[in-house]
């Protein structure tokens, strides 16, 4: 070990140690030519008996050389070298070979830190695989809201959840000096943050019944209350109702389905859809006992729907229950447009190599003489297969180097290109950057490349007229190539852009909330004003209202 | 010179160590001498085939170097046991005699 240490030490001495050789193997001489003339040789005689007996001096030097540093290294670093000259005497070559695959190797790790961010990194709760989301289901409806009062039972009569507890999006009315504004937030059951095993930065959560206590996030309070600490217990006004901030949510807490959501309050039951079992409009997460599995949570849920489709037929006739994995609920709906990007971006990555394969055989065609004289020379056939990798190697390396450079780049100017209120709905995407997770992927995409750099060229003299067929191979692969990632942009436009039925352009929408101890003709009459108001704005051909936006 | 046996392969890291233990301090051509004389004249060694084994044990933290003069006033470079050179002489001397004490039960049983 300690041997082995020093050798590759020796790689940045070997001048030195070759001058001392030198010096060491003169000083041998003579003492011996001096030691053979004192036996009685004539000078000339002494000198060749002290040279014999040193033994074949280049074979010697050889094998010290070999001895002082490691010699797989330094014909390495030669071949890189030459690698290098070779890259350097052929700009051309050289910038478009590692141009095109800086922009595969950069795309695809763009596309793929985000892929890592949402789809990969475990979810930020405790032990995230044992959460689930809970929902009902009816026929046509696999995943429909529960009701509060169907949740309750669910809650008190189940044996397969350590905690069943439910979120509902929605915003606020929140008064202030400047007037009335609209805030964004969630409505919660009591055990919600704990059964995410979430921690408050500030504060607590919940405790039954407290139904005027407000929880704001980490953000709202270094925005709007300076991060100050007598934050809590401060009054806040929201739909009307004077409520109490009691706890702050950690930072970098988000729980996706409710994003954007400052202000969190809890479900309040016996008011409006809540005192109803007809109304669907909550969404359940559970956390399995420990041996529990998903399956078994949900037959069990589905015997308690049974037995409450009995006991509430007008209500629940058809109702049944569905578990699915929280990470489904929490980013289901990106997965299949992130995954038809990384298939794009894949193939993207695989034209790239191919068309520099494809250069990289043609430059080998024209080498055939200096492969040929250094075979001649002695140079073995792994030997050639070496040079090759370690060429290959170089125009991979920098291709990476560069491709994790566009990769920044890239990531910065996706995450820019996102529109603000769909960034906000995707907190994970915050995390978005380099990792050790996205550096493997790139370092595994640019052995695999060469790989390919190296063998295919390489190969191409053992098959000698392959050569030839292997470059329009080549073009057809990457035709065939060129048209799966064209297709795949087209699917994505697609997926992106489903048809609604709808003609969407030219209409704006504009949110209007009534304060809560409005009643319905109260309302009607502000509607009607603001209604009269905006159809007297130039350029306004109609105004109508809707409860729910229909997309 | 036909009697003369090759050195074997692995001997001769002992023999050298063996050599500068007994001369304290002693340059590459002293060694080679010596380890001849110390043969009694049997052993026929390539004096060169000395210096990557003495790098060897160079690196290995065996010996160290430096350069000197010699009795003759020649600039020389003189090799030195360290106390793990030492340590490196009694294991090899353990494993050595462990190796022909059963030679020599083949070579004698019958």
């Amino acid at each position: 070990m300690r041997g082995l240490i020093r050798r590759i030490a020796g790689l940045f001495t070997r001048n030195q140690r070759d001058h001392d050789f030198d010096e060491e193997m003169e000083s041998h001489l003579r003492m011996h030519i001096e030691d053979n003339i004192r036996a009685g040789l004539t000078p000339t005689e002494a000198r060749r008996a002290a040279m014999l007996k040193l033994g074949p001096m280049a074979h010697v030097k050889e094998a010290y050389r070999e001895q002082g540093s490691v010699p797989i290294i330094e014909s390495t670093a030669q071949d890189a070298r030459l690698a290098l000259r070779h890259l350097a005497k052929n700009p051309g070559f050289a910038i478009t070979a590692v141009g095109v695959l800086a922009l595969g190797i950069g795309i695809s790790t763009a596309i793929f830190a985000f892929v890592d961010a949402s789809l990969l990194k475990p979810l930020p709760y405790r032990d995230p695989h044992t959460l689930v989301g809970v929902y009902e289901s009816a026929a046509g409806f696999p995943q429909s809201p529960l009701s509060y009062l169907d949740y309750l039972d669910w809650k008190s009569m189940n044996t397969t959840l350590s905690t069943l507890e439910v979120y509902q999006r929605g915003g606020f009315q929140m008064m202030t000096d400047q007037g009335a504004s609209r805030a964004s937030g969630a409505r919660v059951s009591e055990g919600f943050f704990t059964a995410l095993g979430t921690a408050p930065a500030l504060g607590r959560f919940f405790r039954a019944g407290e139904y005027q206590a407000v929880v704001i996030n980490h953000s709202t309070w270094q925005q709007q209350y300076g991060a100050s600490q007598d934050v809590i217990g401060r009054s806040i006004t929201l739909n009307g109702t004077a409520g109490t901030i009691i706890g702050v949510l950690p930072k970098g807490f988000h729980f996706t389905p409710v994003e954007p959501a400052n202000y969190w309050t809890l479900i309040e039951p016996g008011k409006g859809c809540v005192a109803r079992r007809i109304c669907h409009s909550l969404s359940g997460i559970g956390r399995l006992k420990p041996g529990v599995s998903q399956q078994a949570a949900l037959t069990e849920l589905k015997s308690i729907a049974t037995q409450l489709e009995k006991l509430y037929p007008a209500s629940n006739k058809g109702q049944s229950a569905n578990v699915i994995d929280l990470s489904e609920v929490l980013v289901g709906n990106i997965r299949p447009i992130l995954f038809t990007l990384l298939s794009g971006a894949g193939l993207l990555l695989l034209i790239a190599t191919v068309n520099v394969t494809g250069l990289l055989v043609v430059r080998a065609e024209s080498r055939r003489k200096e492969i040929a004289l250094r075979s001649a020379l002695g140079a073995s056939r792994l030997r050639m297969f070496r040079q090759f990798l370690t060429e290959g190697t170089v125009l991979a390396t920098l291709g990476c180097a560069l491709g994790l450079l566009t990769a920044l780049v890239a990531i910065q100017l996706l995450t820019k290109l996102m529109p603000t209120a769909v960034a906000e709905r995707m907190p994970f995407l915050n995390a978005v950057g380099l990792n050790s997770q996205i550096l493997t992927f790139a370092a595994i995409i640019t052995i695999l490349a060469t790989i390919m750099f190296a063998i295919i060229p390489a190969s191409s003299f053992k098959w000698k007229r392959l050569g030839s067929k292997l470059v329009a191979m080549e073009l057809a692969t990457a035709m065939v190539l060129l048209a799966g990632a064209g297709l795949l942009g087209k699917s994505l436009f697609l997926l992106l852009r489903e048809s609604t039925g709808m003609r969407p352009e030219q209409v704006v929408v504009l949110e209007t909330s009534t304060p809560r101890d409005y009643d319905d003709k109260k309302t009607l009459a502000v509607q009607a004003a603001i209604a009269d108001r905006i159809s007297a704005l130039p350029g306004v051909q109609s105004v109508d209202f809707t409860s729910s936006l229909p997309l | 010179m036909e009697n003369k046996t090759d050195v074997w392969q692995g001997t001769l890291a002992l023999m050298v160590l063996k050599t500068i233990e007994a001369m304290g301090t002693i340059h590459g051509y002293g060694i080679a001498r010596r380890i001849e004389q110390t043969s009694g004249e049997q052993l026929s060694l390539n004096y060169g085939t000395l210096y990557p084994a003495l790098l060897k044990l160079e690196q290995e933290g065996a010996i160290v170097s430096e350069w000197g003069l010699s009795d003759n006033n020649r600039k020389a470079k003189f090799y030195k046991l360290t106390r793990a050179g030492r340590k490196q002489i009694d294991k090899a001397t353990k494993e050595w005699a462990q190796t022909t004490a059963i030679l020599e039960r083949f070579l004698c049983a019958d």
